[in-house]
């Protein structure tokens, strides 16, 4: 039995050249728009007060008094969970894209470009074929735990995504223990690496499952003493908590608040790429030395879950360092008594309230993209560190360094007056403005050292 | 209070099994895992004590620490056949001797403990109280937790190096 | 505040249920052709050779256990990390900041606390724990 979708470029889009860019445009923008309107319709709403105030004005029904409240209630919040549910699955699917174009020009290719446009729904096509492919598991696999291990994977990937913030109202749910929670989250990527490692019965991805184990629970200890450097400064573990003791200009963000917290930024990326898998630090599933690591012998979906998971926890780290350092949603120029006044004290919120949302959502989302693309950019230009390197560097430097961080900012955050604060902080913004600056210069000069005075973004 | 309760029976019910599993299971590795259905019911059932801190703590250090651990510990000793194991286990007898001695106790405790009912709203943020009563009531044990973890951390340095020397 | 529980708990039911609707698509629509070859482990193209679950270098386990132990002590300050201002100052605070001096029995406790571990560390780091050597 062979299927023909049409993704590819023998038949539809080759065909129909107009059509594949309309189902490019809407893919690319639709869904993601669709889902961010949804999130900001239905996330507010998501607390039984606001329902029952809401069934009270505009239904008559007093949902307050009645049995079937928290049915209700459970309801929305299941609409609430799939849209962050298809939010991490679409998000996941489009960062392979991204990720595969800008290695393609990192290394002067094109990168895939065949189903849509610049092959924006290779994605689309990739999931297919991983559904389409045969599920193998080894005969001498254990074969329910062969078979569980994605999911662990899956319940890692997700938790964190929870309590993570997208904009002033627009979080799952804002735990009070946020921060302490994200760090404890990672407990199920271990137990998920190690249980796939140990069902496969083979020799990668044993290997591979006890080297991802003692790589990411090395790398918890240091994010998490990174992350604890903005609890000291916001002193919540709540993550809207944090976000709002921030500001939305870069002096206001807790990177450049003081020089401990600036270091912390970098410790805590570094952990968390290392936590991710990511290069350098993908070891556990190094295919010159593990074949694939602790996914060798999985195949079809499952491969596609645990790859799935691999790039949208890309997303939640980097989201996770632009709430706790990078500002998060914060509006540049609007306070917390703009949202509240905007929102007002009716049921429904003035239009410039959604508008509000919008762009605190958008502010949350371009840093983090832009962060993924350090993320990528990173991968495709470091080579692979050794295992005692990896070691080395987790409990020599990273830990003592986060350490030193956490004390810096103890006695930092007792004695050091707001002015002093924003001093640093403007000190810091132009450094770190300065560096950039200079690092654009060396780029423009390098590249046209070899292109000439014209730089080509053509082929993209 | 009824969806309470059943939430309640099922969080029971997953340590329970877990538990069970753990002793029962013929295969190490499934021992493990039903020590991880048992601790995510402990920790479920902290959920539903309102404390959620100790709740995350249960999730941190009992699943991502203790449970790695010894399913480390698993992999490390796997198909070791040549050493004959020094400490005999006690034996049927023994072992329902202590098992009826011991739950004996347990629920004379669980029964006549004078548990304290309380009605009042949950504490609002437990994490903060808990920092107090860290660095205040219980300062002394705080820090001996600190030279406790310091003691593990060495006597297992001590055991593996004398393993490593001797392999080689 | 279970109520945010609640939410985690449907956000990974219904993480379950995508991965399940993955399932189920793949055996609908997905080929299966099995055959034993296919079910080997793979190895390097030929037959696997010996018991795949060997022994395990000992060396994994001080790891862990100096995993286990920083891990307890980060569960331990983060309690303290929240509401360190009020505890590390003698007096009480004017704006935030700390003017009548630091509170040995808040900040220093906790510092030695720190300090204790950090020996921990040190230690594993001369016994060779860390770097392989």
């Amino acid at each position: 039995m062979r299927i023909t979708l049409g993704l590819d470029s023998t038949s539809l889009s080759r065909r129909y050249p107009r059509l594949a860019i309309l189902a490019t445009l809407f893919m690319a923008f639709g869904l993601p728009l669709g889902l961010y309107v949804a999130a900001l319709a239905v996330f507010p709403l998501n607390t039984p007060e606001r329902l029952d105030a809401m069934a009270e004005q505009w239904l008559g029904y007093d949902l307050a008094g009645s049995p079937y409240r928290y049915i209700v209630y459970t309801a929305f919040l299941l609409l609430v969970a799939f849209i962050a549910v298809n939010y991490t699955a679409v998000f996941g699917g489009v960062s392979t894209w991204v990720e595969r174009r800008v290695a393609g020009r990192m290394q002067s290719r094109i990168g895939p470009n065949r189903p849509g446009a610049a092959g924006f729904l290779s994605w689309v096509a990739d999931a297919v074929k991983m559904i389409l492919k045969e599920d193998t598991i080894p005969a001498e696999a254990d074969h329910l735990l062969f078979r569980a291990a994605p999911y662990f994977s899956m319940v890692g990937l997700l938790l964190p995504f929870v309590v993570l913030p997208f904009g002033e109202a627009t979080v799952v749910t804002d735990m009070n223990v946020g921060v302490f929670y994200v760090a404890a989250a990672s407990a199920f990527v271990v137990v998920g690496i190690l249980v796939s490692g140990w069902a496969s019965n083979s020799k990668w991805a044993l290997f591979g499952g006890i080297r991802g184990a003692a790589q990411v629970m090395s790398y918890e200890i240091p994010a998490g003493i990174a992350m604890m450097v903005p609890v000291l400064m916001a002193g919540t573990l709540s993550m809207q908590g944090i976000v709002r003791a921030q500001g939305g200009w870069p002096w206001q963000w807790f990177v450049f608040q003081n020089p401990a917290a600036f270091v912390a930024f970098f410790i805590a990326v570094t952990a968390s790429l290392a936590e991710g898998n990511r290069t350098p630090f993908d070891l556990p599933e190094a295919e010159s030395e593990l074949v694939a690591g602790y996914h060798a012998e999985y195949s079809g979906f499952r491969l596609a879950i645990f790859l799935m998971v691999e790039w949208a926890n890309m997303w939640i780290m980097a989201g996770l360092a632009v709430t706790l350092f990078l500002g998060g949603w914060q509006v540049p120029g609007y306070g917390a008594e703009d949202y509240a006044r905007l929102l007002g004290t009716g049921l429904l919120p003035a239009p410039g309230w959604f508008g509000l949302q919008l762009l605190s959502m958008l502010m949350f989302v371009v840093k983090t993209w832009a962060l993924v693309f350090v993320f990528i950019w990173l991968r495709w230009t470091l080579p692979r560190v050794r295992v005692d390197q990896m070691m080395s560097l987790c409990w020599k430097y990273l830990v003592p360094g986060a350490f030193l961080c956490f004390v810096v900012t103890l006695v930092w955050q007792l004695l050091v007056p707001p002015a002093g604060v924003a001093f640093t902080g403007y000190a810091l913004t132009a450094l770190a403005l300065f560096v950039l600056a200079k690092f654009a210069v060396a780029t423009r000069r390098n590249i046209s050292k070899v292109a000439g005075h014209r730089v080509d973004l053509g082929n993209w | 209070m009824n969806t309470q309760f059943a939430i309640f029976v099922f969080l029971a019910l997953a340590t329970l099994i877990g538990a069970a599993s753990v002793a029962l299971s013929r295969n190490i590795f499934w021992s493990a895992m039903g020590l991880l259905s048992c601790l995510v019911g402990v920790g479920g059932l902290y959920v539903m004590l309102s404390a959620d801190f100790v709740a995350i703590t249960q999730l941190l250090v009992y699943i991502g620490g203790v449970l790695v651990l010894i399913l480390f510990a698993i992999m490390l000793t796997s198909q070791i056949q040549e050493i004959s194991v020094s400490n005999r286990s006690v034996g049927l007898v023994g072992g329902y001797l202590i098992f009826f001695v011991v739950s004996t106790l347990l629920s004379f405790v669980a029964l006549w403990a004078p548990w304290r009912l309380t009605s009042k709203e949950p504490v609002a943020n437990t994490t903060v109280a808990l920092g107090d009563g860290l660095l205040g009531t219980w300062l002394l044990p705080f820090e001996i937790a600190s030279v406790l973890l310091v003691a593990t951390l060495v006597g297992a340095i001590v055991i593996a190096r004398k393993e490593v020397k001797s392999d080689s | 505040m279970p109520s945010d529980y609640i939410a985690v708990t449907l956000v990974i039911l219904v993480g379950t249920v995508v991965a399940l609707q993955f399932w189920a698509l793949a055996k609908f629509v997905g080929e299966r052709r099995p055959s034993a070859a296919k079910d080997i482990a793979y190895e390097a193209g030929s037959d696997p050779v010996g018991d795949p679950r060997g022994r395990f270098p000992v060396r994994f386990y001080p790891l862990a256990i100096l995993f286990v132990v920083f891990d307890i002590e980060a569960a331990f300050l983060y309690p303290w990390a929240v509401d360190f201002r009020e505890l590390s100052c003698a007096g009480p605070l004017r704006a935030g900041i700390c003017a009548t001096g630091i509170s040995l029995l808040g900040f220093g406790a906790a510092l030695a606390f720190l300090v204790v571990l950090l020996v921990a560390l040190v230690y594993a780091w001369r016994k060779g724990v860390i770097g392989w050597e």
